[in-house]
């Protein structure tokens, strides 16, 4: 027992490290505080744990994840309590270059779903219909906040 | 730089600190425990005190207390993360769970049937049992003695780490096998996503076997996967090799051929060695045929 018990942590251990940095880079994109994240991480990764059996794959397991994470950020955006007493902490990581600056901070001024859409695109590489699977949305909803969003950033800032 | 390029190089240095996975770590161990305290509340109030005394409900608790535990390990653990097809022309597919070990194994020809019916290798680590499998595969004449045999791995991944680490295992898995039958063969390594799974599977053919027909597709358009169905990976990369040599290949500033190309190129190389010492009645060929790296980085986009 003692064995199969040590099996198991080493299970958690192993999830945790191996999908940490993925869920860290979407609270990123919606999240201020350390308190925040701290709160997402245990929500997502417990909600892991308990549904895991029914993920057949890791690439489902990983859109799971993203699902999850980007529901739990999005929906703690909209509190009440934490848009009036939520601190500001400095959690920045400093820019290679003031274009990388500026085009960081165009993207988290997005609108939380067209941010989702931006990330999960051009850093996670998935495909436009894969997202809408994903999200259970209809592919055109797709292009259309990629192309809203990739208008907006352009606008504001320009190509190097 | 682009902009795409600026965002994704930001976002790759955002990293969870070792603090917060271990706070997340030691949460979820005791969260999945207070579930079972709440069990235990539940069960106290709905039933008659004195029918289960302290000292049956203290066991039954700690017990159930491990059972939700080993749920979430059990299904952790039995889960497959990662694929790795093995072909030589028997094929097979090997489920690999998140701690390398192989937790489903499917002949996808009847030679590969055949080969997984006569080695148990669930739960085995993916090297041990990718050298239990060529060495069966030796046994049964599927590598011939001159070493002219190509052997494919293919990971199944959506993870580069882990296509690199799952190739190093085989590669070692198989380099095993064949030193300890005193054979020689060349080792072709490739990678794939996972969505090319399903297509195989409907072709009722492995995954690694269907990327080299998909790409001999690309320098011939009238090739079909069901004439290269039943073709050893020697065949197939033979084919290839020709129809490279015949239109040129792409090639990097260096001037060597780049991702798939560069792969199929070597190994058909390594073969031609292995055949043209054959010939010349070279009997034992003792030194390794190995290729450094087969990441296929073109592939990222399956």
């Amino acid at each position: 027992m003692t064995n199969h018990l040590k099996e198991n942590d080493d299970a958690i251990s192993h999830a945790i490290e191996k999908y940490a940095d993925m869920v860290r880079r979407i609270c990123f994109l919606y999240l201020k505080n350390r308190e925040d994240v701290e709160d997402v991480f245990q929500e997502v990764f417990l909600k892991y744990f308990l549904h895991v059996y029914q993920l057949k794959d890791e690439q489902h397991q990983r859109a799971w994840l993203c699902s999850v994470t980007f529901n739990k950020c999005k929906n703690l955006c909209k509190s009440f309590w934490r848009k009036n007493v939520v601190s500001i902490e400095e959690m920045e990581i400093p820019y290679e270059s003031p274009q990388q600056g500026e085009l960081l901070k165009e993207v988290l001024k997005l609108a939380p779903d067209d941010k989702e859409v931006i990330y999960l695109h051009y850093f996670e590489g998935w495909t436009i219909p894969e997202i809408a699977e994903m999200k259970k949305i209809n592919v055109n909803t797709v292009y259309s906040r990629l192309r809203y969003a990739k208008k907006r950033l352009r606008q504001k800032i320009q190509e190097v | 730089m682009d902009n795409i390029d600026h965002f994704k190089n930001y976002m790759n240095k955002i990293k969870a600190d070792t603090e917060l996975k271990e706070n997340t770590k030691n949460y979820v161990r005791e969260a999945l425990s207070d579930r079972e305290q709440k069990t235990k509340r539940h069960i106290g109030s709905f039933l008659i005190k004195d029918f289960f005394s302290k000292k049956v409900l203290a066991p039954v608790c700690s017990v159930a207390a491990c059972v939700l535990l080993s749920i979430a390990g059990y299904a952790y653990y039995t889960t497959p993360v990662n694929f790795v097809s093995l072909d030589i022309n028997p094929s097979v597919e090997l489920g690999v769970n998140a701690l390398d070990k192989v937790v489903s194994a499917e002949g996808i020809n009847d030679d590969g049937k055949s080969l997984v019916k006569r080695q148990k290798i669930a739960h085995m680590s993916v090297g041990d049992a990718i050298n239990a499998l060529v060495t069966e595969a030796s046994e049964q004449n599927y590598i011939s003695e001159d070493g002219s045999t190509i052997i494919a791995i293919t990971v199944e991944s959506e993870n580069n780490r882990d296509v690199t680490n799952l190739q190093r295992v085989c590669e070692k898995g198989i380099q095993s096998a064949l030193g300890s039958m005193n054979r020689d063969a060349v080792i072709y390594k490739g990678s794939a996503g996972l969505s090319i799974r399903a297509e195989a599977e409907d072709l009722d053919i492995s995954p690694g076997k269907l990327k080299l027909i998909q790409y001999l597709q690309t320098l011939d358009p009238d090739v079909s996967v069901g004439q290269y169905r039943d073709s050893s990976i020697s065949e197939i990369i033979s084919e290839a090799n020709k129809l490279l040599t015949e239109d040129g290949f792409p090639e990097n500033t260096n001037g060597k051929p780049e991702g798939i190309a560069g792969e199929i190129l070597e190994a058909a190389e390594q073969l031609k060695k292995a055949r043209d010492e054959s010939s010349e009645g070279t009997q034992d060929i003792n030194h390794d045929k190995t290729k450094d790296d087969g990441l296929l980085k073109e592939d990222s986009d399956n």
